[in-house]
């Protein structure tokens, strides 16, 4: 579903945020993107949604380039930030309408994924209130139920779980586990280990823009768990 | 005083931050950063230029008729009603609704600090402004009155005081249009209602201090009176200033610094209810599920921009005021006829050869809006969403496009329509009077954009910074301003070329700088909008 091959970014400052990254994500996989701070998490994922340029390498979305076809790859990813600073000056629905008119969503189809998601994350008594009235939370809610209306193949989430409260984040990976059951996949960076160790069914570990580590959770945890099986990759390796 | 002190250093790194934004060390950035401050320098001999050049002229005929005295309280007046208008723009975003309020508020700092640093922000903006009108203005006024060192000793003094009337009067004003269009649900529609009648009225009476200056033939003394009348501190001003009078000195100073000292006093205190009353969100009702039908991605897109547009006061005032100008002047060609017209731009006669200059007339209205010059940068944090939906960035571009579009091609339609009506134009004029302001609505907008996707700015904390101070806007203006007087300048020389040459040529030379710039954003803007 995403393959990236030899991903490499510098900015203009000269740092080289990400360097020589190559990881592939199946179908129906879970992946799990974790690193230290300024490792190169937000960089990568920011190229491979299309939102950053990047120097070097390719990234192929279910097949296809995203430097060749940007809007096909886009087409079937839904992202969704560490912040989502979303529109204030809409409504919680427009916003959902916005996202849902570009991705070319049938209106019925849109109208019942809505009212699913909404109810599931418990905001659809908030949908015709304004963003700027929403909590940061609130915003975390309307992000996921913009992205899912429009049932993408890849979701790509950066630290999905903070603001959350339990009760969305349970039903968040519930979610997440069905969307990878009907085909799709996910890649998500958290620095949440427990979480990542529980959820994912691979994961990458990138520091200072190097991938350093990549293989199924069981493997890479070992018999110590995933907090010690970081914490020695990151301080030696 | 010491917290204070640290406020203000941290005010006016943001604010150095968002006149040179996320310019990092690279050679681009140091040109850019390098541009910036040539543009900032650049803007502001410009201004101090002109009001020299104003001033001195004024001067000159003033003291032909021996009424020198009057240029300093008109000078004062004009500069103080500019001020006023402008604070009034920068009321939201810095003494309330500013993006660090939580932070601040958070700091073991005590309210009355906090709202000083934001006046004392306020007052900066104004100080400088007054340097650079009233000082050049008052040169011209010395090299003419050749005052003694007590003129100057005072001038010095009340230069510091002369920012602070506006600042308090454009404060209170500013509060009370967000106050009372605070109470009304669709509140930002009332707010811009407000700010337009208010920026209106305003520009009203500087069209009449304006008039004032041109009729050097009246009687002196009713002119200082109807200064007076329209600022009374004037009269204050003047006798300091040319009477060494020191009552005076003191009246002016004591009223200047007691209404400033009142408005500190009053923003203490109201300083939390107001921030709290202008975040607070208004009780909603539980969501309902209506019927809106879906929209094309173009479409929907271009939804989005129309929201934004009218979702901010400060983004409407400041780019409608040329639409709502030309309509304002259609409206009294009807009912007061084209003397009204004639005294409005000051240039009288200028009737009798309408038809070569009433295209590029409503054209300067025109080119001076620009809504598409903030637009990309108005985006602000919220970028990573047009970056990352499937649809090809020229639909976005093209969105932006059409917002200022729909602004500005209804405004040539009605404004045009009277024009050609009242003046009885024959076919081609009419045709000019239509193409040539409808050839600059595409300029405008074209430029805009062009100027946005060159000099981006994300990293603001107030829209403010990026509707009305960044680099962008001030070449969309600047340029729209050069490029829509030019025409109507040479339309009053007295050339032997006849109005429907000029105004073809016009059409021609604007119509191709619309295709090249709308051919530069297809392909240099999307590359430029990719790497954002």
């Amino acid at each position: 579903m995403l393959k990236i091959e030899n991903l490499t970014k510098t900015y203009a400052s000269g740092k080289k945020a990400v360097d020589d990254l190559s990881l592939h994500v199946k179908k129906g996989e879970i992946f799990g993107f974790i690193g230290p701070n300024g490792a190169g998490k937000t960089t990568t994922i920011k190229s491979l949604v299309g939102i950053l340029e990047f120097d070097s390498g390719e990234i192929y979305i279910d097949g296809t380039s995203l430097k060749d076809d940007p809007i096909k790859c886009k087409q079937n990813i839904a992202y969704i930030p560490d912040n989502p600073d979303l529109y204030d000056y809409l409504t919680g629905i427009s916003y959902i309408n916005f996202v849902a008119d570009v991705y070319g969503v049938e209106k019925d189809l849109r109208d019942s994924l809505t009212e699913k998601y909404a109810d599931l994350f418990e905001l659809k008594g908030d949908l015709g209130a304004p963003i700027s009235s929403y909590s940061h939370g609130m915003k975390q809610k309307l992000a996921l139920i913009a992205a899912l209306v429009h049932s993408p193949k890849l979701l790509v989430l950066d630290e999905p779980f903070v603001g959350l409260d339990p009760k969305s984040a349970h039903n968040l990976k519930n979610l997440m586990r069905e969307l990878c059951n009907e085909g799709g996949a996910i890649f998500f960076s958290s620095h949440v280990l427990d979480v990542v160790e529980k959820l994912c069914d691979r994961i990458a570990i990138i520091k200072k823009g190097k991938l350093i580590a990549c293989g199924n959770t069981d493997e890479l945890k070992g018999d110590s768990g995933l907090e010690e099986a970081f914490l020695e990759l990151t301080e030696h390796v | 005083m010491f917290k204070l002190g640290l406020l203000l250093k941290i005010q006016f790194k943001q604010l150095a931050a968002s006149l040179s934004p996320g310019l990092g060390s690279s050679t681009k950035s140091k040109l850019s950063k390098r541009f910036m401050i040539f543009l900032i320098f650049f803007a502001f001999v410009t201004l101090s230029f002109n009001s020299y050049m104003f001033a001195s002229v004024t001067a000159r005929s003033l003291s032909q008729i021996d009424a020198l005295r009057l240029l300093p309280g008109l000078t004062l007046a004009s500069a103080s009603l500019v001020m006023l208008l402008t604070t009034l723009y920068r009321v939201k975003g810095t003494i309330f609704a500013f993006k660090d309020y939580d932070f601040l508020m958070s700091l073991p700092v005590s309210y009355k600090t906090i709202a000083l640093s934001r006046l004392i922000l306020l007052y900066f903006y104004n100080f400088t402004f007054s340097l650079l009108i009233i000082v050049p203005a008052s040169v011209a006024y010395a090299i003419e009155a050749k005052p003694d060192f007590y003129f100057y000793l005072v001038f010095a003094l009340t230069l510091f005081l002369i920012p602070l009337i506006p600042i308090s009067l454009a404060s209170v004003l500013g509060t009370l249009i967000h106050t009372v269009s605070f109470a009304f649900k669709k509140n930002n529609l009332v707010n811009i209602f407000l700010s337009l009648s208010a920026i209106m009225l305003i520009m009203g009476l500087s069209a009449n201090s304006q008039k004032i200056i041109e009729s050097v033939a009246d009687i002196s003394s009713e002119i200082m009176a109807y200064v007076n009348k329209l600022y009374p501190p004037a009269d204050f001003y003047v006798k300091a200033l040319c009477d060494e009078s020191l009552l005076h000195l003191f009246m002016f100073s004591i009223i200047s610094l007691g209404i400033f000292f009142l408005l500190i006093l009053l923003l203490s205190k109201y300083f939390r209810p107001l921030n709290s009353m202008a975040m607070q969100s208004k009780e909603h009702k539980e969501y309902q599920k209506t019927s809106e039908g879906s929209s094309s991605p173009f479409l929907a897109l271009y939804k989005r921009e129309l929201k934004r547009y009218f979702s901010s006061s400060v983004y409407v005032t400041n780019t409608a005021v040329g639409f709502v100008l030309f309509i304002f002047l259609c409206l009294s060609l009807i009912f007061t006829g084209s003397q009204k017209l004639e005294n409005m731009l000051g240039i009288q006669g200028f009737t009798n050869n309408i038809d070569r200059s009433a295209p590029a007339i409503a054209s300067l209205f025109i080119a001076l809006s620009s809504t598409t010059a903030a637009s990309i940068s108005l985006e602000g944090k919220s970028l990573w969403i047009l970056k990352s939906l499937p649809v090809n960035p020229k639909l976005i571009l093209n969105s932006k496009l059409a917002l200022n579009l729909s602004l500005s091609l209804p405004t040539v339609l009605i404004g045009s329509s009277v024009f050609s009506y009242f003046f009885s134009f024959n076919t081609t004029q009419t045709l000019f009077m239509f193409l040539v302001p409808a050839a600059y609505a595409f300029f405008s907008a074209l430029l805009g954009l062009a100027a946005n996707l060159k000099f981006p700015n994300f990293d603001w904390t107030s829209e403010v910074t990026v509707i009305k101070q960044s680099a962008a806007v001030f070449i969309a203006v600047m340029v729209g301003l050069f490029a829509a007087a030019l025409p109507l300048t040479i339309s009053f020389l007295p050339l032997s070329i006849s109005s429907s040459l000029l105004n073809l040529f016009t059409l021609l030379t604007v119509s191709a700088t619309d295709l090249a710039l709308y051919l530069f954003i297809l392909t240099k803007g999307l590359k430029i909008f990719d790497r954002l």
